[in-house]
């Protein structure tokens, strides 16, 4: 009997080895029923140096994706990756201002993807005409809060104004 | 005397012995990774994925992006632990076969906490391929960033904002980099370095609100804090307006089951600030 059990040992040791418990490829819903996966960016509160006083600033990592970057998973595609978009952009510089201050409106239709023709921009300078199919930039004096947009055949973008009262001095 | 093995024994061996061939087989069969995704599929429908995955011939790095690359899909199956395991391979087979490579498993390393390991990987990124994938750059400036939260080192923060400065001429027009520069100048209380750079930012992308946020903390560590607290207020507006997917975006790599969660605390730490500047 001792003989047979000392025959059976590796044998049993080799079927339990190939059961799975020296793998090493981690088993998903092992994962899943133990923890719930986290990252570093989850949580994460970051305190001004001058204290709570100071504000919590929060970082992002929207440029680390490279999806689009390889088109075919293969070729490297200049200009394709998703930071930037390669959609209209639309901005209002400075985006809060006094009534009576003026903001730069800037527009960038990305010339090359045949959006031109559908480009509009809206409400600048009274509804003045502009000149949507390239790079350009005008000067507005919004009394209210103003949104500005362009719309191109490979999307659309929206840059919105906000005016503060000004302040009567007494 | 020396007694030999009756017939039973070697009967008994020679059944054991057939018994763990077939379980042998079993269980390298059912050691696929792709069948531990779903608890919930039959068996032939496991069998059948593998066969197909067999067909498509993928490599151990394709194996490897379909746990990790999830990005706007936010269905199954995201796998951290198998992301990493495929991607060693991967590099063990042939560390240059994709120009992915060693930033992809950068990647991995750099959510798992594994700042130094993740560095080492991107730096290896760049001597094997350049600046082919010039993400690396913001990737070296995030993981410097947060590696100098835990050390403090003044060499850390400085190679942090050298790699987003980097990044900036590689992705200029994206506001990510500037987001994050400006992160790292507030950790360090460089607050007046926040602002010609965030309105630089502005200048791409004016009502961001990750931008419009750290705005508002430059102003109010500069001493207007009513100015601030209407930067923080329009942050507070525009993010509302974000959706999970555009959180996702924001934050690629994350676990999809935690990108509603990471909305509601970017939501919550805006509201914070909205209330501190009152």
């Amino acid at each position: 009997m001792e003989t047979l059990l000392t025959l059976l040992m590796p044998i049993l040791l080799f079927g339990s080895s190939l059961l799975g418990f020296t793998s090493d490829v981690p088993d998903s819903k092992q994962v899943v029923a133990d923890r719930v996966p986290q990252s570093v960016e989850l949580g994460l509160r970051e305190m001004s140096p001058n204290g709570e006083e100071g504000g919590f600033a929060i970082p992002a990592s929207g440029c680390s994706s490279t999806d689009l970057y390889y088109g075919d998973g293969t070729h490297p595609v200049p200009n394709a990756t998703n930071c930037p978009n390669n959609i209209p952009i639309i901005t209002a510089v400075p985006a809060i201002i006094r009534a009576g201050d003026s903001t730069l409106i800037s527009w960038d239709p990305k010339q090359g993807l045949s959006c031109s023709l559908s480009l509009t921009v809206t409400k600048l300078n009274g509804n003045a005409v502009v000149n949507p199919d390239a790079i350009g930039s005008s000067s507005d004096y919004p009394t209210a809060q103003t949104k500005y947009t362009i719309r191109c055949h490979n999307g659309n973008a929206e840059a919105i104004v906000k005016v503060l009262p000004v302040i009567q001095e007494t | 005397m020396k007694q030999h093995p009756s017939l039973l024994t070697k009967l008994t061996l020679g059944l054991l012995l057939c018994i763990s061939v077939l379980i042998f087989s079993v269980v390298v069969l059912s050691k696929e990774p792709i069948l531990n995704v779903d608890g919930n599929t039959t068996n032939q429908q496991k069998l059948s994925e593998t066969l197909s995955a067999k067909i498509a011939n993928e490599t151990l790095f394709d194996t490897a992006q379909y746990y990790f690359n999830q990005d706007e899909d936010p269905a199954p199956p995201y796998d951290l632990e198998k992301a990493e395991y495929y991607f060693k391979k991967a590099i063990e087979e042939d560390p240059a076969s994709n120009p992915l490579l060693w930033y992809q498993a950068g990647r991995v390393d750099f959510i798992n906490g594994n700042f130094n390991e993740a560095l080492l990987k991107f730096d290896t990124q760049i001597q094997y391929f350049g600046d082919q994938v010039p993400n690396v750059y913001y990737m070296i400036g995030l993981t410097n960033g947060f590696k100098a939260r835990t050390t403090g080192y003044e060499g850390d923060w400085k190679k942090a904002e050298e790699g987003f400065q980097k990044s900036i001429t590689f992705f200029r027009g994206a506001p990510w980099p500037y987001v994050d520069l400006a992160w790292i100048y507030f950790s360090q209380g460089k607050y007046t370095d926040m602002k010609p750079l965030l309105e630089e930012a502005f200048t791409y992308d004016s009502n961001n609100a990750w931008l419009l946020n750290m705005y508002g903390l430059a102003l109010l560590n500069t001493g207007d804090r009513m100015m601030a607290h209407e930067y923080f207020l329009f942050a507070q507006e525009q993010a509302e307006k974000l959706t999970v997917k555009d959180w996702s975006k924001s934050y690629p790599g994350n676990d999809p089951r935690l990108w509603d969660l990471g909305l509601q605390e970017f939501k919550s730490l805006i509201a914070k600030n909205v209330t501190l500047s009152k």
